[in-house]
């Protein structure tokens, strides 16, 4: 299957944030996994990708021609100060590049190459309330034997969801937040001619 | 031939009586004869009959080269003209009764025609009046059953939003009541419980 020039350079750029120069040295083999680091990076990534594609003035700013690039880098660096240098040097390149547009996709392949390559799994959940330590080990605990790998727990809190959990992983999600079990009830409700019942 | 023995006798006869018209100069004897018998007063004499001879061979020739001719042709002109007259009157009587004929034939044909167009318009009038009458009849069960129609959506309409606002009544209760009454260890119950009933992934 022959693979498209944007396929190879979001490749290029995911494989830039995942392997460091000494995984090269290595010659790709895994080293040992600092979760709290991996957790770190990829939440940057979402960040600097939310941020990205949920402004339009920015993603204006970064595209345009007509300012230099080091004043196009310059709001890069001022907006995500403290991020990763791997992360920060792929910004800089696709500024350069005028290659934002693929920012999403490189945050996509980002995670599979991470969760290859380390051998774990990337795990979002979101809760109304923050996670206790019983609660981290019993997902853990369960997803680790369903996909055979490690399991990074990437906790939101969201007051909205009003209770129970949201999980993503692997592109996948089950949502057992109480907001969307109320919205159903109410479709069943809305919808039913007895009243809900059968 | 005949008509010129015909003319010529006539004319003779014509010359004679004229002749007997003229008055003849009377050779009157002074009276010296005064014995002539009254009959020789009608038998002209000899020097009398001869100048009248004369004469009326003058005017016969006279009267034939070019009185009769001329009056023969008045009268044939005259007949001829009688005879066209007639002529055309009895064509044009003949015509007029052609064309009466014709009239009374195209008469009779126009009122059966317009006996037939009045039917034929009586037909196509009862014709339209059943027409009408169907159509108004179905028009109005269409408008019965667009009006039955409208009835029974605006009823389920109007139950349906009475379900919403009873399932949206329903629902904001809960609400409250899961703002209000849960605890942090009510919401890690309820996600222990949903992580332990939540299925695999793959099911997804």
């Amino acid at each position: 299957m022959t693979t498209s020039p944007a396929s190879t350079v979001v490749e290029v750029y995911a494989r830039s944030l995942v392997f460091t120069d000494q995984d090269a040295a290595d010659n790709g083999q895994a080293g040992a996994v600092d979760p709290l680091a991996v957790l770190e990076l990829s939440r940057q990534v979402s960040e600097v990708v939310q941020s990205v594609t949920g402004s339009s003035e920015l993603r204006a700013t970064l595209a345009d021609k007509s300012l230099g690039l080091g004043i196009r880098v310059g709001v890069v660096d001022e907006l995500f100060k403290g991020s990763d240098e791997r992360l920060l040097a792929m910004l800089h390149l696709m500024i350069e590049r005028f290659e934002l547009k693929l920012l999403a996709r490189v945050e996509s392949r980002f995670i599979d190459l991470l969760e290859e390559h380390y051998k774990i799994t990337l795990f979002d959940v979101t809760t109304a309330i923050g996670l206790d330590d019983a609660l981290r080990k019993s997902i853990k605990d369960k997803y680790s034997a369903q996909f055979g790998t490690q399991i990074l727990l990437r906790e939101t809190v969201d007051p909205r969801i009003k209770g129970g959990i949201i999980m993503q992983a692997k592109g996948k999600r089950i949502d057992a937040s109480l907001v969307s079990q109320l919205a159903q009830t109410r479709h069943v409700l809305a919808s039913r001619t007895s009243g809900g019942r059968n | 031939m005949r008509t010129i023995i015909k003319r010529s006798a006539v004319a003779c006869l014509f010359s004679i009586v004229a002749v007997f018209s003229f008055p003849t100069m009377a050779f009157a004897e002074s009276g010296s004869s005064g014995g002539a018998s009254g009959l020789s007063l009608l038998f002209p004499t000899l020097g009398e009959w001869i100048p009248m001879l004369i004469g009326f061979i003058v005017l016969w020739i006279i009267l034939a080269k070019f009185g009769w001719p001329m009056f023969i042709g008045m009268i044939d002109k005259r007949k001829q003209t009688i005879k066209d007259s007639l002529e055309k009157a009895e064509n044009a009587r003949i015509e007029n009764q052609r064309i009466l004929d014709e009239q009374k034939a195209n008469l009779d044909e126009a009122r059966q025609q317009g006996a037939q167009i009045v039917a034929d318009a009586k037909k196509a009038a009862e014709m339209a009046r059943a027409d009408i009458e169907a159509k108004a009849a179905e028009e109005a069960e269409s408008m019965l059953n667009r009006a039955r129609l409208t009835i029974e959506t605006e009823k389920r309409a109007a139950i349906a939003e009475l379900q919403a606002t009873v399932a949206d009544l329903s629902i904001s209760v809960v609400d409250r009541v899961i703002g209000e009454n849960l605890t942090d260890a009510d919401h890690r119950a309820i996600i222990e419980r949903y992580v332990a009933e939540a299925g695999s992934f793959n099911d997804n």
